[in-house]
C-alpha cells in the first residue's frame, strides 16, 4: 500500500508536478475533478450555508433599488402580472404560426408544467465577485440542467449549469460569458405592456463589466430605462418575457454609424442574492395531456 | 502539527471565504474580500516544521481548487486543480524560506506576509486562468471573469491589501490558538534530539 511521508520533500516534489499536469489537463479530462469536489462539499456546505446565513445576520443584504417593502410589493405584484401578460403575448405570437404544425403531432406532443423550486445560495466563488454560484437544490429537488433561474418573479438572473449534484446545483449568471448570445426585445419604460410586435428586438453579449451589451439600428428610438424582455427561443418556455435588465445607455458606435451600442443591465445579480428560485419545466407523459 | 487541527481551521477558512467573508465586502472596489485562508497559509508556514507547512499549504490550497467552481463552454461548470494549490504552495514556500528573518508571532508579520503572500499566489492563480483561457488552448477553455485582465489584477491586488490588513487581527486571534495545533518548538525538537 502507498503511503505519503508528510516530512518527505520528494513526496511534496511529486504531489506539486501532478498538480502542475492536473492543472494543465482539458476540460474533457477533468470530470474526475468534479467528483472530488463532490466529496469535499459534504462537510463544508452545511457550514457554508449557515455562513452565508450569519453574514446576512450581520450584514442585512441591501435591495439595490432602494424600494421601500411596500412600495417593493407592490411592485412585486405588477412585475409578475406584467410577466404573465408578456409571456402569454409571446405564447399567442407563437401559437399563431405553430398552430398547423400543433394539430398534426398534437399527440406527441407533451404539456408543460412548471415547478418553481426555491433555493438559498450557499456558496460563492471563493476568490471572486463573479462567476457561477452554489445554490441548496439539486436534482433530488427536481433540479435539472438549463433551468432558468428567477429573482422575485421576473427577473432572471441565470441558468442552472450543467450536472446539477443531488442536494446542489450551480447557476450560471445571465451575464456570464458562457451563457453565450441572449435574444430579447426593449420595452418602453412608458409603455411597459404596449403591443410586443412593434419592439425592437436585439441580440446581447456579455460585455465584461457585469452587464450585457447589443446593437441596434440607430434610427430605432430607445432610452436609458426602458426594460429588455427575453425572446429566445433557445431557452425554455417558461422563460420568455423575463426581464434581462434594464437599458443603462445607448450610446453610437464610432466605427459603425447606423448603428447604436445598448448597455444593459440586470438589476439583480446571482452573487449579490441570498436566494432564487428555480423554474423547472416537466414533460408530462402523452396520455396525461388534455386533447 | 495536529493535522485535526488544521483541517477544522482549513474548513473554516474556506467557509469563511465562500459564505460569512461577505460581511467584510467593499461594494465600491469590485465586491473584493479579504481571504482568511490565506491568513491560515501564512500562520501555518510561520509556525509548522518546514515540510508540514508546505504539505498544509498544498492541501488547504487544493481544498479552495475544489470548491471554486468555473464555466467553461456549453453552460458547463469545472473544478481546476491547481490554481490554488500551487498558488498557496508557492507562497508557503515564500514564507518559509523568509520566516528566520521575521519575529514569527507577531500579528503584523502575519499582516504583512499575508499581503505579499496573497500577492504571489493569486499571480499564480491568474496565469494558470489566463493560459487556459486563451482561445488556442486545447479541449475548450475557461471563463474565469467577466471583465478585463487589468481590471483583474488590479481586484486581485486589492484583495492581497484587504487581506493583509484583515491578516492582523485575524493573526492576532491565530496565534492565540497556538496550543491547540501542537507546533513543536526548537526546544522540543533539541529534546527529542537528545
Amino acid at each position: 500500500m502507498v503511503r505519503i511521508d508528510f516530512r518527505s520533500q520528494r513526496a511534496l516534489a511529486v504531489a506539486a508536478g501532478l498538480t502542475v499536469i492536473a492543472a494543465l489537463l482539458p476540460v474533457r479530462w477533468l470530470g474526475w475533478t468534479a467528483v472530488l469536489a463532490e466529496i469535499v462539499r459534504v462537510p463544508i456546505q452545511p457550514m457554508a450555508d449557515a455562513g452565508v446565513r450569519l453574514g446576512r445576520l450581520v450584514r442585512p443584504p441591501v435591495d439595490d433599488s432602494g424600494e421601500s417593502e411596500a412600495l417593493r410589493n407592490r411592485s412585486d405584484e405588477l412585475e409578475r402580472s406584467r410577466v404573465l401578460l408578456h409571456a402569454a403575448r409571446l405564447e399567442i405570437e407563437a401559437l399563431h404560426e405553430e398552430i398547423s404544425a400543433m394539430k398534426e403531432v398534437r399527440s406527441l406532443r407533451p404539456g408543460v408544467e412548471i415547478t418553481p423550486i426555491f433555493a438559498r445560495v450557499t456558496g460563492r466563488p471563493v476568490d471572486q465577485a463573479r462567476g457561477p454560484v452554489r445554490v441548496n437544490a439539486g436534482s433530488r429537488h427536481g433540479v435539472v440542467a438549463g433551468a432558468v433561474v428567477v429573482v422575485r418573479g421576473g427577473y432572471l438572473v441565470g441558468r442552472v449549469a450543467r450536472n446539477p449534484s443531488r442536494l446542489s446545483c450551480g447557476v450560471v449568471p445571465v451575464t456570464d460569458p458562457s451563457i453565450g448570445l441572449i435574444e430579447g426585445y426593449v420595452n418602453a419604460a412608458d409603455d411597459p405592456v404596449g403591443d410586443i410586435r412593434r419592439r425592437p428586438h436585439i441580440q446581447l453579449v456579455p460585455d465584461g463589466r457585469g452587464g450585457l451589451v447589443g446593437d441596434l439600428d440607430r434610427e430605432i428610438a430607445i432610452h436609458p430605462g426602458d426594460v429588455v424582455r427575453l425572446s429566445d427561443p433557445s431557452w425554455p418556455g417558461s422563460a420568455q418575457g423575463l426581464i434581462i435588465g434594464e437599458v443603462r445607455s445607448v450610446v453610437p458606435r464610432d466605427l459603425q454609424p447606423l448603428l447604436n451600442a445598448v448597455t444593459v443591465r440586470p438589476r439583480y445579480h446571482a452573487q449579490r442574492v441570498t436566494s432564487m428560485t428555480v423554474i423547472v419545466e416537466r414533460y408530462a407523459p402523452a396520455a396525461e395531456v388534455t386533447p | 502539527m495536529r493535522w485535526a487541527i488544521f483541517l477544522i481551521f482549513a474548513v473554516l477558512g474556506i467557509v469563511f471565504d465562500a459564505g460569512f467573508g461577505d460581511v467584510f465586502r467593499i461594494d465600491g472596489l469590485w465586491s473584493v474580500r479579504p481571504s482568511l485562508s490565506a491568513v491560515l497559509v501564512v500562520f501555518v508556514a510561520l509556525s509548522a516544521p518546514r515540510t508540514l507547512a508546505l504539505w498544509a499549504c498544498f492541501v488547504l490550497g487544493l481544498l479552495i481548487d475544489l470548491s471554486t467552481q468555473h464555466t467553461a463552454g456549453g453552460n458547463r461548470i469545472v473544478y481546476l486543480v491547481g490554481p490554488y494549490t500551487l498558488g498557496f504552495l508557492a507562497a508557503g514556500w515564500m514564507v518559509v524560506r523568509g520566516r528566520t528573518m521575521v519575529f514569527r508571532r507577531r500579528p503584523l508579520t502575519i499582516g504583512v506576509m499575508t499581503l505579499g503572500c496573497v500577492l504571489l499566489a493569486q499571480a499564480i492563480v491568474l496565469a494558470v486562468l489566463v493560459l487556459r483561457s486563451a482561445g488556442w488552448y486545447p479541449g475548450g477553455v475557461i471563463h474565469w471573469t467577466d471583465t478585463t485582465l487589468g481590471v483583474e489584477v488590479f481586484r486581485r491586488v486589492l484583495i492581497a491589501v484587504y487581506s493583509g490588513l484583515f491578516g492582523i487581527p485575524a493573526g492576532w486571534m491565530l496565534v492565540r490558538t497556538i496550543p491547540l495545533w501542537g507546533f513543536q518548538t526548537g526546544s522540543h525538537r533539541m529534546a527529542l534530539m537528545r
